[in-house]
């Protein structure tokens, strides 16, 4: 029953999946270990294993036969395309013959970011709270009025000397009845201090539906445009392309509102991602909420009449966010790549006017054919 | 499609479970926005973000990110280069299609000009042949009269021989008297000269 009233409690704070749990926090305060960094590990090892796997599939020589072109397999077809995809659509566009030195950074942004989106739509925090509660929190400890012994206790039960010595510092420090001990250590904390299932949560949620994780992600985009503008264009050509080519007292503006811009750049990356993927948790949270409100408020026969409505739109609103989650993917790493290409040397503009002259070929002969 | 809506049915009960079993009356309902960026988190878990990023960065483009890189362009050219090729054998191919054609044609030319040369060889041969027969006939024929006139003469020339010593023993029978050898000779010739030229004129 304590699971179940986890996973009903998960839609009582509409931003229960998006807070960054601690699990592991220094003396000061500080945490080592949270529910993110653990996401962002889950995608970091899931890419680890599923990448090189792919990228056996698509690696040419192996038997020096015309089947080595061949890519084989479903998962390695998925993102065989993805990344043909990004390098001729997004990169070549914008960056043309530097592509190639871009790719892997690309690919990677667009990578970690999709997986950790992706691992967001796994409701894994709710699995694991129904564990993690069940087994540390004995179903008495997560009732409403519990003291912080009561939950120390419960702790303790479970993990023998260890959880004993838990015991005796949480006992202690009696005064926040909503810390776990682990020696020096913090294990776990009860953020809403409401002493209720989130007591200790679960493991999950969506890293880059935390602003530090995306915040985190828009600094690297914007080291990694800054860096190669410098590299490619030095730091002369750098302050010169600040001043968009005007001369003295108008050039002043212009890098100032250039920094301004450089600045709003990955600002925008990091608003837009965050927003995006807390939006809908939050917009699922709050439609499933309505479940336990209308239990709580009319009694199981309106729980019911309200559930089946709210599901039926949570589930919807479930396939939306997979698009989302694609989309804003996309959108981060498209951008990426376009904020790179306006620091690069356009000398790639020759093919592009190839490429359009071969565009319009057609067009003026359908004109004439038309005449 | 009936195994989709099974399941789907079964996820749905599953989902609506949590309501039906009863929600608990306590609980917070309150959101906390401000937990959203604590600093205690939000500060390791920025720089746990960099150094991931970067450590699978580096790790990826070593295990995948290469061999990808290199299997597109492999793949891109090896696409390119059999097209071209095909655009090349296809140029092959038209190209020897026009030789044979133009080479059939040729050897069509060369056969007819034959047959009509070996066709007048033939009527040159034939009409030569036919020439020859004829003037071999003519002068066979030719020939043959002339021999029949030679004949016809020597008959002739006999026939008066015959006819003058008859003649001559005739007209000594009726003269009663032995005409000389010499007379006879004389008379004979003279009578011979006359069937001459009585027998041309009468020609």
């Amino acid at each position: 029953m304590t699971g179940v009233r986890t996973l009903v409690l998960a839609g009582g704070d509409p931003l229960h999946h998006n807070y960054d749990y601690p699990i592991l926090s220094l003396p000061n305060g500080y945490a080592i270990l949270t529910n993110h960094i653990v996401m962002m590990l889950v995608a970091a090892l899931l890419m680890l294993w599923v990448m090189p796997r792919a990228a056996r599939a698509i690696a040419t020589g192996k038997t020096g036969t015309s089947h080595d072109y061949v890519t084989k397999g479903t998962l390695s077809h998925l993102i065989e395309v993805i990344c043909v995809f990004f390098r001729e659509e997004v990169a070549r566009p914008a960056l043309g013959r530097n592509t190639d030195r871009f790719m892997p950074f690309i690919w990677t942004v667009f990578f970690f970011i999709l997986f950790n989106n992706l691992l967001g739509m796994v409701p894994l925090l709710d699995a694991t709270s129904l564990v993690l509660d069940g087994v540390i929190n004995k179903p008495h400890a997560a009732a409403p009025h519990v003291e912080g012994s009561g939950a120390a206790a419960g702790f303790a039960g479970s993990h023998g000397a260890e959880g004993h010595e838990a015991s005796s510092l949480a006992a202690g420090d009696s005064h926040d009845s909503h810390v776990m001990k682990l020696g020096p250590f913090t294990l776990f904390q009860d953020l809403t201090k409401e002493g209720t299932a989130s007591h200790f949560h679960g493991v999950g949620g969506t890293a880059t539906g935390n602003i530090a994780v995306t915040f985190a992600l828009a600094l690297i985009a914007i080291m990694i445009i800054i860096g190669s503008g410098l590299q490619s264009l030095g730091l002369r050509g750098f302050v010169d392309h600040l001043t968009l080519g005007t001369k003295f007292p108008l050039s002043v503006l212009m890098v100032v509102l250039e920094i301004i811009g450089l600045i709003a750049k990955p600002f925008a990356l990091m608003v837009r991602l965050f927003a995006n993927m807390t939006a809908g948790h939050v917009m699922l949270a709050s439609i499933l909420g309505f479940c336990s409100m209308a239990w709580n408020g009319v009694g199981p026969l309106g729980g019911v009449i309200i559930s089946v409505p709210a599901i039926i739109f949570a589930t919807l609103i479930g396939l939306l966010e997979l698009l989302v989650a694609f989309i804003q993917a996309f959108v981060f790493t498209f951008l990426t790549a376009m904020f790179i290409s306006l620091f690069q040397h356009h000398d790639h503009e020759h093919e592009h006017e190839d490429d359009h002259s071969h565009n319009e070929a057609p067009v003026q002969g359908e004109l004439a054919g038309a005449h | 499609m009936a195994k989709l809506k099974r399941v789907s049915a079964v996820l749905f009960v599953l989902m609506i479970a949590p309501a039906a079993l009863g929600a608990p009356e306590e609980g917070g309902t309150q959101a906390h926005a401000e937990l959203l960026a604590r600093p205690e988190t939000a500060v390791p878990a920025a720089i746990a973000a960099i150094v991931m990023f970067f450590l699978l960065f580096f790790l990826l483009k070593k295990m995948a990110w290469g061999a990808i890189l290199k299997g597109l362009n492999d793949r891109e050219t090896k696409i390119r280069t059999e097209i071209e090729s095909a655009e090349n054998a296809r140029a092959l191919a038209t190209k020897a299609l026009e030789d044979y054609q133009k080479e059939l044609a040729k050897a069509r030319a060369d056969s007819n000009a034959m047959i009509q040369q070996a066709r007048a060889d033939a009527q040159r041969v034939a009409d030569e042949l036919r020439a020859r027969n004829e003037a071999e006939l003519a002068g066979m024929k030719n020939r043959a009269k002339d021999e029949i006139e030679a004949a016809k003469r020597a008959a002739l020339t006999e026939l008066y021989n015959e006819t003058a010593m008859l003649s001559t023993q005739i007209a000594g029978q009726i003269l009663h008297r032995e005409i000389r050898p010499a007379d006879h000779a004389r008379l004979v010739e003279e009578s011979l000269s006359q069937i001459g030229s009585l027998s041309r004129n009468g020609d």
